[in-house]
């Protein structure tokens, strides 16, 4: 057995850097030396991401926090055009509705509209419920603790903040004191044996030493050396001539356009085992799913906290790695499903959208299509990205109906299921009509 | 030709015991109202097996689901408590742990507390794991109290030891009263239905047929359905699982009333000791390659702590599980899908995830390809955790005899063989959000099978030793005192008025 990882050199964009140097500082030995080599290349990026991700709650990082660095906040996604032109799906994170009987609303309103003989109103009277996406789509905005015991509890808030600004938040208030950092350029990583890496020249020449390496570099030549992971939707998407235009600063929300020749900045890609020797890949090095749902920069905040779990224990660091790219793979996989999703669904006319939906979808999503189309289930994996119902409203926008629904609901009693359903609706329309509008939720920051 | 779905409404479960009356309970109270019609089919001429009297915590929400009263269960099934496993002589002769329903320690800094008390043993400043669980250290004291609603100690859970044939009796009684139809017959032969192959009836040997449109293989090692009629494959585990006998006997209590079952490993195999209220059961899992039946037999009649209620009852079976649990119009829940040894108290826990799985994907109109497959998927989850969980407490043995030789030499799953090594480097467990056993159970048992780590996570290292001495001392007199406080486990059963009468139970 080796002795303990004394060091860790961490190099790419400031934007990528930071968050992983930020947790690291936060969570090694006082006497573990971080250092950083910093790049400033990638043009200003602005992203939506969860409020409540555990990178957050962490490092005690709330919405003051990120308002004083510029940040505003958001309730959903807006998709637009993924079901043809002039359409708009809003994908709002949310909390489970409540559920009646202990089953999950959906199957409780898809038994009474049946039983009234309205299945095909189903989804508009599904639409009703959706406290949170219509929260934003009103241009609302509240946080879960403003009202616990109300509808409120379900949202689930985006932060969008610009990745620049996200980082010097980072650098100025939780690492700066106890990270070094340079500005430079990796151009080559030295190896002592096999995949070891034992230092990495800088582009000015320096060389630096470190145990482990963590390389956040946008890859040349658009994928990483070493096993890719499959990504056929955005593969095919890659090479037609359709694409997705982010736009996070549009609106009330985040805007995903479909159309054409809109291709993505990074060719997607995704290691199968980011994490070799002392040599770990992370960001972009590792994968670009690209802009749909802020993805490459949720799965960083993700791969930050994976790595937390996985801190070597010395510089063997093997189980470690091996723990790490399991996580990571899971990763891939569940926000290659999300971003997977609209493009599989889509419904727009054009050949190049149809052929799309012909690519074979990933196993997981093709998985919760076939069950919730079938019966209202959806099925959940380790390592969800999003929560359950962020899942069935996603499905239920993009036409995903049950055919069926769960065979107890039919054990009730109807007026019963109707109270019960009218009390619900009642409820999310009061809280509602007393939630702040983005404008009023601003202004607790001073900065509307 | 009718294209009109099939409503599913008529529901024929095939075997009573365990299985068939927890199926037929929970079916009647959660799907009753829908116009399902259930059918249970069993033959007085033939024994049930009666596995599982020690059970997991699991079932409680069973027991809730289907609007059991815990205390009456308790006093109708000669029930005690079980706060764990107690494994003897199964790493070496003379090694003593419990597999606790519960935790250990509590969160002293950002890695878990596995992590501290690896490096505080590492420096030899801890006492045995053990020692930082609330029910183990109850346990052993043979105290118990339920927990509490916002209750401020260890978070503990608790399961039962209870006579599974009078448990079986009681569901009955239950499922009947809500409705379910108790059918006495032998079954000799089952009508296929011409074009599809599913199953259309169950042909009694009065030559009756009972018809249905789902059919429930509750029928035991047998596997009526599930295995002589539609020849679904089982796939052997016992090339990791190589147990295949058991003889079952039960005694009088010699004295220990400790709420947990016992598991003591013998020359080639292992004892089991689940204490209830009126007796105690008592088997002998052996593998037939290393112990002739008979002296098997009179291996185990000679450890008994009291008199003998019974002639021992022998077992045969092989460890492994159907490739497929529901085919056609068939599910099967229990032992016909498979078994995996008694060890951990597994068999009980399987028919209930068979169950709550299958309600969930209940058909109404027509039974789907996708409700088939997701079954499948879900259970074969389920089993192949748990198997990689039970091949564990062997491999990692240091016995001398040639069953543990060699067991402990055998290829073993890469998925388990993984673990081991995650957890011997670093304390890494594993990390998955379905499956039995969780975190806790992995702790327990590889600690207890002498799978220490000899790393841990280096945020485990920033605390202060000494610091870590007291915080570790602290939580382990803690938890001393909140066990020494809890009523003695027999006291608990009288006072709660769970105390068992053969009267009340013939009722």
């Amino acid at each position: 057995m080796t002795g303990p990882v004394g060091s860790y050199l961490l190099f790419g964009d400031a934007v990528d850097v930071w968050p992983v140097a930020t947790l690291l500082a936060k969570h090694l030995p006082a006497e573990t030396a971080i250092t950083i080599v910093e790049t400033r290349c990638r043009p200003a990026e602005t992203v939506a991401l969860p409020l409540e991700s555990p990178f957050f709650r962490t490092l005690g990082i709330g919405a003051t926090e990120l308002a004083g660095a510029g940040a505003h906040f958001a309730l959903g996604h807006v998709l637009d055009g993924f079901c043809g032109s002039g359409t708009r799906q809003i994908a709002a994170p949310s909390g489970d509705l409540p559920a009646i009987a202990g089953l999950p609303l959906h199957q409780v309103l898809h038994c009474v509209a049946e039983r009234a003989g309205a299945l095909d109103r189903f989804g508009e009277l599904y639409e009703g419920f959706r406290f949170c996406a219509r929260a934003a789509a009103e241009g609302r905005v509240a946080l879960p603790e403003d009202a616990p015991q109300s509808p409120l509890a379900m949202l689930g808030p985006l932060v969008v903040v610009d990745r620049m600004a996200l980082a010097g938040l980072l650098r100025d208030r939780f690492a700066g004191q106890r990270v070094e950092s340079f500005d430079g350029e990796v151009a080559q990583l030295l190896r002592a044996d096999g995949a070891r890496v034992k230092s990495a020249r800088l582009a000015d020449g320096r060389l630096m030493e470190a145990e482990v390496f963590i390389d956040l570099r946008a890859p040349g030549g658009g994928m990483g050396e070493g096993e890719q992971m499959a990504l056929p939707l955005l593969e095919a998407l890659a090479r037609s001539d359709i694409g997705i235009a982010a736009d996070p600063l549009a609106g009330a929300m985040p805007i995903y356009s479909a159309r054409a020749g809109a291709g993505c900045a990074a060719r997607p890609h995704a290691l199968e085992t980011p994490w070799l020797a002392n040599l770990l890949r992370l960001g972009p090095a590792s994968a670009a799913l690209g802009p749909l749902f802020s993805a490459d920069a949720r799965m960083l905040l993700v791969q930050v906290e994976a790595l937390v779990q996985c801190l070597p224990a010395t510089s063997e660091m093997r189980v470690e790695s091996r723990r790490f790219n399991r996580l990571h793979a899971r990763t891939v996989e569940r926000l290659y499903e999300l971003i997977a999703a609209p493009l599989h669904l889509n419904r727009r006319a054009e050949e190049p959208w149809r052929a799309l939906r012909a690519v074979e979808p990933p196993e997981g999503l093709a998985l919760r299509i076939e069950q919730f189309r079938s019966r209202g289930r959806l099925p959940q994996f380790d390592g969800e990205v999003v929560d359950r119902q962020f899942w069935i409203d996603l499905l239920i926008g993009f036409g995903v109906l049950p055919a069926r629904h769960d065979r107890r609901a039919g054990a009730f009693d109807p007026r019963q299921l109707d109270a019960a359903l009218g009390t619900i609706r009642g409820q999310i329309d009061q809280a509602l009509a007393a939630m702040p509008t983005q404008g009023q939720f601003m202004q607790r920051f001073g900065n509307a | 030709m009718d294209a009109r779905p099939q409503q599913i409404d008529n529901v024929v479960i095939v075997g009573g015991g365990t299985a068939g009356w927890m199926t037929a309970a929970a079916l009647a109270r959660l799907l009753g109202r829908t116009g399902l019609s259930i059918t249970l089919v069993e033959s007085t001429a033939i024994g049930t097996v009666g596995v599982g009297e020690a059970t997991l915590p699991q079932i409680r929400r069973f027991n809730r689901l289907i609007g059991i009263d815990e205390r009456q269960m308790m006093a109708r099934t000669a029930a005690t408590i079980k706060l764990g496993i107690e494994f003897r002589d199964w790493g070496r002769v003379g090694d003593r742990y419990v597999h606790p329903f519960g935790t250990y320690g509590e969160e002293i800094g950002p890695a878990g507390f596995i992590h501290y008390w690896a490096r505080a043993h590492a420096a030899g400043k801890a006492a045995p794991i053990g020692e930082y669980s609330l029910p183990i250290v109850a346990a052993w004291e043979e105290r118990f109290e339920a927990p509490r609603e916002g209750d401020p100690r260890q978070s503990y859970d608790y399961a039962f030891q209870f006579d599974a044939g009078l448990y079986a009796a009681w569901l009955a009684e239950l499922a009947q009263a809500a409705g379910v139809v108790r059918r006495e017959g032998r079954i000799v032969d089952v009508r296929r239905a011409g074009e599809s192959g599913d199953i259309a009836a169950a042909v009694l040997e009065s030559g009756e047929e009972i018809a249905g449109d789902l059919f429930i293989d509750c029928s035991g090692f047998r596997a009526l359905l599930i295995g002589e009629a539609l020849d679904t494959p089982f796939e052997d585990w016992s090339r990791w699982l190589p147990c295949n006998r058991a003889f079952a006997v039960p005694c009088a209590n010699g004295g220990e009333h400790g709420p947990y079952t016992r598991a003591t490993a013998r020359a080639a195999g292992w004892q089991w000791r689940i204490p209830l209220q009126h007796r105690v059961g008592n088997g002998l899992v052996y593998c037939d390659a290393y112990w002739e039946d008979e002296a098997a037999r009179e291996f185990l009649m000679a450890n008994l702590e009291g008199e003998p209620g019974a002639e021992p009852r022998q077992l045969r079976f092989t460890t492994g599980r159907r490739t497929s649990l529901w085919r056609g119009n068939c599910v099967a829940i229990g032992l016909s899908g498979g078994f995996l040894e008694p060890l951990e108290s597994t068999s009980i826990d399987l028919i209930q995830s068979g169950i709550l799985n299958l309600i969930e994907l209940f058909p109404r109109t027509r039974i789907e390809d996708s409700d088939r497959s997701e079954y499948d998927r879900l259970m074969a989850i389920e089993f192949d955790r748990i198997r990689d969980f039970l091949v564990l407490h062997y491999v990692a043995n240091r016995r001398e005899e040639d069953f543990w030789r060699a067991i402990r030499t055998m290829a073993i799953p890469d998925s388990l063989a993984e673990k081991i090594e995650d957890f011997h480097e670093r304390a890494i467990l594993p990390d998955y959000a379905e499956g039995l056993f969780q975190p806790v159970s992995w702790i327990a048992v590889l600690l207890g099978q002498n799978i220490v780590p000899r790393g841990w996570d280096p945020r485990a290292g920033a605390m202060d030793g000494e610091e870590l001495g007291e915080k570790l001392a602290q939580i382990r007199t803690r938890i001393r005192r909140e066990a020494a406080a809890m009523p003695d486990h027999r006291e608990f059963l009288r006072a709660s008025g769970a105390s068992f009468s053969a009267e009340r139970a013939d009722r």
